[in-house]
């Protein structure tokens, strides 16, 4: 072999083995440089070195992995993400919502983590946006105006919202509660003192549902007892609608649905079935508490939530139209279905409180500066001999999927559907 | 090879046609009923119950029942009886041809002769634990034993045709809430339950409720009033969808009929339904203010 020929081979090989090297020295997938997943990236995004002197660092970012979650080349999602923004977080953290959870939060399971972490960093421990319940309330809130004003302080809310609650799901309890009630409660009520039975009526409430007499969250009533107490349980007679403490089955009530209520709301009862259409589940076994709550409630009416959420619970399909409605009902939007409903009968369809569908929503809306389109009693409906021209014969109050709740896509098809002679 | 191209191509159509749901029943509309044998416009009518020559509305909103004759020459209005004061909802026939309402607003069940006239209220005798009882719904089946849907009590009361005591079957747990029920001609009970979208059966001799079908609210928004056709298919009233759902024997959803409008072939929040042993199909177009039939052609 000629001396040339060897050098070409000792540079061939030498060739080789810098580039195996440099491919083994190589990071990640994408086969980077050494310090192109991370180290790299800052030298052009400048900002972050405030962000590398927050007290929390995500730890990818701080070991100089913008790359384990950010692809540098192209991606198909926002942010340069290197997967779908609402799982890419569980590729390391698989075990947010252990299996078997009874409750999940809403943004953990839309996947929405960055509402209360910082993916790169933060000042506070976890790299939560926010501290404590200042970031909880930004989304629950109701819940912290109500507990700022409360004239009633539970200590842990004071706390954090922790003391109680697990952030992501919980495999004890609803309402992401560490564990169920009553043992929860427990952990720091002592029942075995005498006050404690006293303030109870002897009644073995360490067998109960603390929440449904207290609000955990405060209130302005004595006791913690939610802010509208049943008018029983503030006189402490306990036993006008259950057994006796000393019973065998001591929470058993005297009579069942509406039977027991209607010894003390008689006339509202009877009223109503004076009617001729009842709301059912009022006459059904559970009764009035399909909607009330017999003890204490922070909703006006001892409603067992909000008006909204109690109506929905059965009528999942009505509010649903309304979330798809591109128009909003303004009393549904704001949770007063009975603005235009009476919740327990009525003479009229749909329990409307107005017998007419015109004054009915002419007590918000003044329908003839909108329109002078004929409507009432007297205008028979084109479509239908047997109806009259009214709101519904247009729009439907509880939304459609075009806009003002019209039954059709656009005002003219809407219009020829009795102005038959204008159909194209 | 092209004529085995050819039959590969047609068998995979065929199993795809096949494979595919579908809706067995057409249903062709055959009339529709608006006014009383006075000439007064129905108003907001809720029940309907029907036999082969002749049917009953329960004309809500006027506060009376109607009587109709089904012959070749169409529905005729015959006879008016009027319910002054009461708000008649759900309208059922015996063999016999008496007439059996449920009052909405009495939540009582009265019994009237063919001609309008009535004989008394049903009262369950011989009960064998809570003394109140609240129909929300009722059937009779062949032999005039009737069948409350008591919510109160959570149990379909079965009473004989004096009214006395049979059998009581509990609700099953964990339900939402029942607003119908229905008896197939083999004698098995269907409950709706129109909240969670569910239907339940109880066999004929059975003790208790099994889901015969769940998840129904993907395909419907609040189903209130079940019927049961020849061939076994379940008849749903949609009356906030204002259609029809329809429903096999083996629970299988299979399809849904008619959609929101008011002419006629649509519906506008519908309650009851009911039909005939000629499946004649016969629906309370409550919003509409009318009653349509139609003939189910099964295929």
């Amino acid at each position: 072999m000629k001396l040339r020929e060897i050098i070409v081979v000792i540079l061939l090989v030498c060739f080789t083995l810098c580039l195996s090297s440099s491919m083994v020295l190589a990071e990640g997938k994408f086969k980077l440089k050494p310090g192109a997943s991370g180290k790299l990236c800052l030298s052009c995004h400048t900002a972050f070195s405030a962000k590398m002197k927050a007290k929390h660092i995500h730890t990818p970012l701080a070991k100089g992995e913008c790359s384990g979650c950010h692809n540098p080349h192209a991606s198909n999602h926002e942010m340069m993400m290197d997967g779908d923004v609402d799982s890419i977080c569980y590729k390391c953290h698989d075990s947010v919502v252990a299996e078997g959870s009874v409750s999940v939060h809403q943004v953990v399971a839309e996947g929405s983590c960055v509402a209360c972490h910082d993916p790169h960093s933060s000042d506070n421990p976890s790299n939560l946006v926010r501290a404590g319940g200042e970031l909880c309330f930004e989304c629950h809130q109701k819940l912290g105006e109500k507990i700022a004003s409360n004239k009633y302080g539970h200590s842990p809310v004071k706390k954090s919202c922790m003391q109680c609650h697990t952030p992501h799901a919980s495999t004890k309890s609803v309402g992401l509660l560490k564990s169920e009630e009553p043992g929860l409660c427990l952990g720091c009520h002592k029942i075995k003192s005498a006050g404690f039975k006293k303030a109870h009526m002897n009644y073995p409430v360490e067998q109960a549902r603390c929440s449904s007499c207290h609000d955990p969250h405060g209130s302005n009533s004595g006791a913690l007892l939610a802010d509208n107490v049943h008018e029983p349980l503030k006189k402490e007679m306990c036993n006008q609608c259950h057994n006796e403490p000393t019973s065998a089955e001591p929470f058993a009530v005297k009579k069942d649905g509406f039977e027991l209520c209607q010894g003390c709301h008689y006339e509202t009862i009877n009223e109503a079935f004076a009617k001729n259409r009842l709301h059912w589940p009022m006459v059904d076994k559970i009764g009035c508490i399909n909607c009330h709550t017999p003890h204490a409630s922070s909703e006006p009416g001892l409603l067992r939530d909000s008006m909204l959420d109690v109506c929905g619970s059965c009528h999942t399909d009505t509010m649903a139209r309304q979330e798809r409605s591109q128009t909003k009902h303004k009393p549904i939007s704001d949770g007063e279905c009975t603005a235009c409903h009476s919740p327990h009968a009525s003479n009229n369809l749909f329990l409307q409180k107005e017998a007419s569908i015109v004054a009915s929503c002419g007590q918000c809306h003044d329908w003839q500066t909108h329109s002078t389109h004929p409507i009432g009693d007297e205008v028979i409906d084109p479509r239908n001999q047997n109806l009259s021209l009214d709101c519904l014969s247009c729009h439907r109050t509880h939304g459609t999927e075009y806009k003002q709740f019209l039954y059709f896509a656009d005002v003219q098809s809407l219009c020829v559907q009795c102005h038959t002679k204008y159909r194209r | 090879m092209r004529i085995i191209f050819i039959q590969i191509t047609v068998v995979f159509m065929l199993g795809l046609f096949l494979a595919s749901p579908s809706v067995a029943a057409k249903i062709k509309h055959q009339g529709s009923v608006y006014l009383d044998s006075a000439g007064l416009s129905l108003k907001h009518p809720e029940g309907v119950a029907c036999a082969d020559e002749f049917f009953i509305v329960a004309d809500t909103g006027n506060s009376q029942l109607v009587r109709y004759t089904l012959s070749t020459q169409g529905l005729i209005p015959v006879a008016v009886y009027p319910l002054p004061g009461s708000s008649p909802i759900i309208a059922q026939l015996s063999a016999k041809g008496d007439i059996f309402v449920l009052d909405g607003k009495a939540r009582a069940i009265f019994k009237m002769s063919q001609e309008g006239e009535v004989f008394d209220k049903v009262e369950p005798k011989g009960l064998p634990d809570s003394k109140t009882f609240i129909p929300r719904s009722f059937r009779l089946d062949k032999v005039g034993n009737l069948y409350l849907l008591d919510i109160f009590a959570e149990r379909v009361l079965v009473l004989d045709s004096s009214g006395k005591y049979v059998r009581h079957l509990n609700f099953p747990e964990n339900y939402g809430s029942f607003s119908d029920l229905e008896i197939s001609d083999q004698g098995s009970i269907y409950l709706l339950d129109g909240v969670a979208g569910e239907i339940y059966v109880s066999s004929s001799g059975s003790a208790d409720f099994q889901l015969l079908s769940s998840d129904l609210k993907e395909h419907m928004n609040f189903p209130t009033s079940l019927a049961i056709d020849s061939s076994g298919v379940l008849y749903l009233s949609d009356q906030y969808g204002s259609g029809l759902a329809l429903v096999g024997r083996d629970g299988s959803f299979q399809g849904r009929k008619f959609g929101m409008g008011w002419e006629e072939g649509q519906l506008y929040y519908p309650s009851q339904l009911c039909i005939n042993e000629q499946d004649t199909l016969f629906i309370a177009d409550r919003s509409n203010s009318r009653v349509q039939v139609f003939n189910i052609l099964n295929e």
